[in-house]
């Protein structure tokens, strides 16, 4: 084969590797609202204690599946999951100034029914819940952290006009 | 729920190795477009494999791309931000090491092209890794064990 078909071959794998790359930037950790489950009940995942986590302001002190008084993320992980420590640290700054806000995390290492069921292809995967234990969004992947911000002030706004009324 | 032990190193150790590895694997599928060559294409890739099964059985830390991340590149970085567990990378490893395996396999079994398709699939997973911090292996543990649980 000539060099030039060899270089040519070469690049095309590279720059179709970073063409997926770019894509995958793109689109990974939206906050995707189609996505609307009616209730999601904690409890009834049936998650034993130390496998669903609840952290955020109160951490260890309270049950853990306590949900935020506004809004909640639920953080589905794995062992394997490499990023998935860093999206908790980001979501915990992000709650830290929002205590209306909480977190839950939930182990699938060993519950892939949950997976299943849930229908979760990729770990981190983040559902929010509102005040009423509503999925209002999904995020799949390392989430857009400003956009997941909008949504909990939107939350929280939203419960409070509620209240009001 | 028995917690396995866990080991913590620097993230950046794994995606040294992955640039290594793709840099690496892009000689390999150079190597392979020409019928001259790709005898030392198969070498080269033999060694890859090797390199992925260290990964895989012994973990990232203890390859040699983790000896010169330690002593060459860690020394001139930033304390790292945060640990990782080691478990994702190793797992990804042998990832790496089960694509290689399929080439080789191929190209010992009359498909001389095996080590081109398989070069390149594990160079778009290395290249993920190393310039997108994309790791596939993690995205491919929930897949694969939801679709065996399924049958």
């Amino acid at each position: 084969m000539s060099i030039a078909t060899r270089l040519l071959i070469v690049a095309a794998v590279v720059i179709a590797a970073g063409l997926i790359g770019a894509i995958w930037l793109i689109f990974r950790g939206r906050v995707k609202r189609k996505f609307v489950l009616e209730h999601f009940d904690l409890a009834g995942l049936g998650l034993g204690a130390g496998v669903g986590a609840g952290v955020g302001a109160g951490v260890g002190d309270g049950p853990w599946a306590r949900l935020g008084e506004s809004a909640t993320l639920v953080l589905f992980s794995t062992e394997f999951c490499a990023i998935c420590p860093g999206v908790e640290r980001a979501y915990l700054e992000l709650l830290a100034t929002r205590p209306w806000a909480r977190l839950v995390k939930v182990d699938l290492t060993n519950r892939n029914d949950l997976a299943v069921r849930l229908h979760i292809l990729q770990t981190p995967t983040t559902f929010v819940l509102d005040g009423r234990s509503t999925v209002v969004a999904r995020i799949g992947g390392a989430p857009k952290l400003p956009a997941v911000e909008a949504l909990l002030d939107e939350l929280a706004a939203g419960a409070s006009n509620a209240y009001s009324i | 729920m028995p917690k396995t032990k866990k080991t913590e190193i620097d993230p950046r150790g794994p995606r040294f190795g992955a640039t290594i590895t793709s840099v690496l694997l892009l000689i390999v599928i150079w190597l392979s477009l020409d019928s001259a060559s790709l005898p030392a294409a198969l070498v080269l890739f033999e060694v890859l494999a090797f390199l992925f099964a260290l990964g895989a059985i012994l973990g990232t830390s203890r390859t040699p791309y983790a000896f010169i991340f330690r002593k060459v590149i860690r020394p001139r970085l930033k304390p790292p931000t945060y640990l990782e567990d080691s478990k994702p990378p190793q797992f990804a490893q042998g990832v790496g090491l089960f694509v290689t395996l399929v080439g080789l396999t191929l190209y010992f079994g009359g498909i001389s092209s095996g080590i081109l398709f398989a070069a390149i699939a594990a160079f778009i997973a290395a290249f993920l890794n190393s310039a997108f911090n994309l790791c596939l292996g993690c995205q491919l543990y929930l897949l694969l064990k939801r679709l065996s649980s399924r049958g």
